[in-house]
């Protein structure tokens, strides 16, 4: 009885496509959590910035206590829990 | 000492190449938990020296924008080994530059699929971890898990 073998050239091709399937599926499946939370400063407008997953932005003054929810962008809700 | 006035003859391999790229992006958004979303779409460009007696060797130059949300633009260094003329593993230092900083470090690998003599597609999945920047809203890091494809030129 003979064993089947596989060349080494098809088990890198075969480990490219596990690989680039695994990835497609996990893009498909749990790649976004919502778009109204942000994890850096870009997600948000100019002029706003990420607190707690929500786009905040600073109100006149620049005192963290002042900092409001902004409306757009990659944060994009509107309630927000940075300093109030 | 002075006989090494001979490195004169060796010579650099180039190659460069041009991409895209996406894939998962994790982050702590201050809630202590590392959450998971799609990363931005990428496009990159750059160029691999090898040394032509030493072409296992190599080190590549990126740089690349995010093109989603808010334009973002970066850059990467890194030492590649090439384990075959055609798959190799790499590890560098990646970084945004503007409009805000964040840096950190990157492992991946390159399979390139030869498609003429000094032409081919590249695929390349990598990992980086940037925990340090003016981008970070918290103080947890963020997380790239990128696959990237494109042409590979030899130039």
């Amino acid at each position: 009885m003979t064993t089947p073998r596989i060349s080494k050239q098809d088990f890198w091709r075969a480990l490219l496509a596990v690989c680039v399937f695994g990835l497609a599926l996990l893009l498909a499946n749990a790649g976004c959590s919502s778009g109204a939370v942000c994890y850096r400063n870009t997600d948000c407008p100019v002029g706003d910035h990420c607190d707690h997953g929500q786009c905040m932005r600073l109100a006149a003054g620049s005192e963290a206590d002042a900092a409001v929810p902004s409306s757009g962008g990659g944060g994009g809700e509107t309630s927000g829990t940075g300093g109030q | 000492m002075f006989l090494a006035s001979s490195a004169h003859a060796e010579g650099y391999l180039v190659d460069g190449d041009f991409g895209i790229g996406s894939g998962l992006e994790g982050g702590d958004s201050g809630t202590g938990k590392l959450a998971w979303r799609r990363a931005r779409l990428r496009i990159n460009t750059g160029i691999d020296l090898r040394n032509d007696e030493d072409e296992a060797d190599a080190l590549g130059f990126r740089a690349f924008a995010e093109i989603e949300k808010r334009a973002t633009f970066g850059g990467e260094a890194r030492y590649e080994r090439w384990i075959s003329h055609n798959v190799g593993a790499f590890a560098g230092v990646t970084g945004v530059i503007t409009p805000e900083t964040l840096f950190g470090g990157e492992v991946g690998a390159t399979v390139v699929v030869p498609f003429g003599k000094r032409v081919g597609l590249y695929l390349e999945p990598t990992f980086a971890v940037l925990p340090v920047g003016g981008d970070l809203p918290s103080s947890g890091p963020l997380i790239w898990l990128l696959f990237s494809a494109g042409i590979k030129l030899g130039l």
